[in-house]
């Protein structure tokens, strides 16, 4: 499900849908983490702050800044769409080949880092094949996701103090990105990062 | 209790400056804060390095030598730029080049970003340390973004999407890492405490793949070729005082990261996987960042520069590994950030006088600005490694530990890269110093309290090259107990 979310998204051509794409992995996330928190109260709680923040604080704010920049489609990007779907099954194949030694100790949570990885790499893509910044946010928050599908993937929990920092981190990150989308377009009137090419050498 | 007293004195410090409304009182405050705090540290180092190590009771915490090593370079690079911040920003804000309302904001994330920064030397848990980290790039993204030019929102930009992706990938590490400890049967803790104690039993395949993952990662906040593309921007765009804080310790701060884990993966692999990685890393650096030096006109983005070639030089010291390439690594740690923060204020200085950041158009420093002239003179020989600078020892050191470690091709491009850096430099300043300057330039200059600090690192600077300083001395072999290397 994350995977198809992760896949879908170097294939939707509008940000809206990119975005309520992200929306999804991230509620599906969230309920991985609630069905395994049934039976562990730690797990639950973090579900439901991923829930939160990640389906639908984070979305919400990336759609009124979509909103306010009044961009609704990422044209043409340095890598046509076909192309960027199969590249993104191929490096879905690779992460799982790099995980190798993982797999072979046989855990449960083994699989979970391929996956991790999987969605680390599809996030990476995403970015280097669009303009826009705010899909190379949506980039990077894949890419985060796939760093919780890690965690939530583990049998032995980390501290919830360290959890509420990471989550709390990358809301901050979000917000800083958004203010900067807000101030590129008013200096240069317009997100594409084709116009960040001043600084060389 | 230690820990948190070293801790409050920078929040402290950004809450005062937050809540003084009177711009003169909030500079005072500023500066002792840094003051006060850096007199903490140097207390808090002392002891630890008499009494031993410390762990707080919740174990989030923990100092060691080379933790203490760390934070005193911090809290000293802290005061050099809280004491030069206050005339730096003041004369820009008659320039109108910023506002007084962002002057409002700037000197408590200047005390927060210091917090942010010290707080990563002293976690122990791994997790709370990455968390600190990234707290360190969402501060600072703020002050590269600061002259809101159209150059530095594309400064900003890059530097918050490369770092937070690349920091995510060394999450990623740490986490792999964990997950090694619950395979091998080791109680598993982030606890960097913890794992150093029972290292040896991890799986020694997945502290591999875990490392890379880190080295990436941090490597990429490090400023470590090829993931260095963002580093000259963001140096250059921020405000002069910050630049000398990101180039003097927040990369390194980066690379105490990696050092942490590199010091697991040494207890559970050896010296082979970790170092070479980091020799590799570390002479990209150098082949990378040297033409460059070779070629640029900006001095900030010359200074960006030379940080990467220096964070090259301290990458191969480690690489080359032996007690001779650790030490000498992290004695040039030392020399580096006090050398590289000279050379950003005193530069700083300069650019304020003459109004350019342009090389060629700044002539006859020497006899222009007779305090911060033979400072900036003193700084470009150090930083080029002349003798008797101490960044030539440390050079030295870590050169005699790749030819006695048999690297004869690694020892060689690193010489050579050195060299030709040292000509590049010194090509460009030498005009900068020497000649008379224009008619349009005043000279003679006030002699404050920032030109104190400056003369002071200046002259560590100078003398650490014949002797080094006692305690300095004691810290770093105590750093080499924890690497598992005799001392020097």
């Amino acid at each position: 499900m994350a995977l198809a979310a992760g896949l879908g998204m170097l294939a939707l051509r509008t940000i809206n849908l990119c975005i309520r794409a992200y929306a999804a992995q991230s509620f599906f996330l969230a309920c991985v983490a609630l069905t395994i928190g049934l039976s562990d109260s730690h797990t639950f709680m973090v579900g439901l702050i991923i829930l939160a923040v990640k389906g639908f604080l984070i979305p919400w704010y990336l759609l009124r800044v979509i909103e306010e920049v009044q961009i609704k489609h990422d044209t043409d990007p340095f890598v046509p769409y076909p192309v960027a779907l199969l590249v993104g099954v191929v490096l879905v194949v690779l992460s799982y080949v790099v995980m190798e030694p993982l797999l072979a100790t046989r855990q449960a949570a083994a699989g979970g880092f391929g996956l991790a990885l999987a969605m680390m790499q599809l996030g990476l893509w995403l970015m280097v094949t669009r303009r826009k910044a705010i899909t190379q946010t949506i980039g990077v928050l894949v890419v985060e996701n796939g760093v919780f599908a890690a965690i939530l993937s583990m049998s032995t929990k980390i501290p919830i103090v360290i959890e509420l920092g990471l989550i709390f981190d990358l809301m901050i990150a979000v917000i800083i990105m958004g203010l900067l989308i807000f101030r590129m377009r008013s200096t240069f009137m317009s997100i594409s990062t084709s116009n960040l090419t001043r600084l060389k050498g | 209790m230690q820990f948190l007293l070293v801790l409050s004195v920078p929040a402290l410090t950004a809450l005062a400056c937050l809540a003084l409304k009177n711009p003169e009182l909030r500079d005072r405050a500023s500066t002792l804060g840094a003051t006060v705090s850096l007199g903490v540290i140097s207390f808090f180092a002392w002891s630890v390095i008499e009494k031993g190590p410390v762990i707080s009771r919740n174990t989030y915490f923990y100092a060691d030598a080379l933790s203490v090593f760390m934070l005193f370079i911090v809290g000293l690079l802290g005061l050099a730029s809280a004491a030069f911040s206050t005339s730096y920003m003041r004369h820009e804000a008659e320039k109108n080049a910023v506002s007084q309302a962002s002057l409002r904001t700037y000197y408590p994330l200047l005390h927060f970003f210091i917090f942010a920064m010290l707080l990563t030397t002293l976690a122990n848990n791994l997790g709370l340390m990455w968390i600190s980290i990234e707290a360190t790039t969402l501060i600072s993204v703020f002050f590269v973004g600061f002259y809101r030019k159209k150059a530095s929102i594309e400064a900003a930009w890059k530097y918050m999407i490369l770092c937070t992706v690349g920091i995510a990938f060394a999450l990623f590490g740490t986490l792999m890492l964990y997950f090694s400890a619950s395979v091998s049967g080791v109680i598993p803790s982030l606890n960097w405490s913890e794992l150093a104690a029972s290292a040896h039993k991890l799986n020694p395949k997945l502290v591999k793949l875990s490392f890379i993952f880190i080295l990436l990662g941090y490597g990429t906040k490090a400023g470590l070729a090829p993931m260095h593309t963002w580093l000259p921007d963001t140096h250059s765009q921020s405000p002069t005082p910050i630049s000398a804080l990101l180039s003097g310790v927040l990369i390194k701060c980066a690379i105490y990261g990696i050092l942490r884990f590199h010091i697991l993966a040494l207890r559970c692999l050896g010296a082979d996987f970790s170092g070479k990685l980091f020799l590799f890393f570390g002479i990209l650096s150098l082949c990378i960042a040297t033409p460059f030096i070779l070629f640029q006109r900006d001095y900030k983005r010359l200074l960006a520069y030379c940080s990467i070639e220096h964070i090259g030089i301290i990458c191969v010291g480690i690489g080359f590994g032996g007690p001779l390439g650790i030490f000498g690594a992290l004695f040039h740690m030392f020399n580096h950030a006090i050398a590289k923060a000279l050379m950003f204020l005193t530069g700083g200085g300069i650019a304020v006088k003459y109004g350019t950041k342009k090389l060629q158009h700044v002539t006859g420093v020497l006899k222009a600005m007779p305090v911060t002239g033979p400072l900036f003179a003193a700084g470009v020989l150090a930083l080029a490694g002349f003798p008797p600078f101490s960044l030539f020892v440390s050079e030295f050191y870590i050169l005699v530990a790749g030819i006695a470690g048999g690297n004869l091709l690694a020892a060689s491009l690193f010489a050579v890269m050195i060299v030709a850096a040292l000509a590049g430099l010194l090509f460009y300043v030498f005009p900068v110093l020497f000649g008379s300057p224009r008619k349009h330039i005043k000279t003679g200059e006030h002699f404050s309290f920032a030109s104190l600090v400056l003369c002071c690192m200046a002259l560590v600077l100078a003398t650490a090259g014949f002797h080094i300083p006692g305690p300095l001395h004691k810290v770093l072999n105590q750093i080499l107990a924890i690497f598992g290397a005799s001392p020097v």
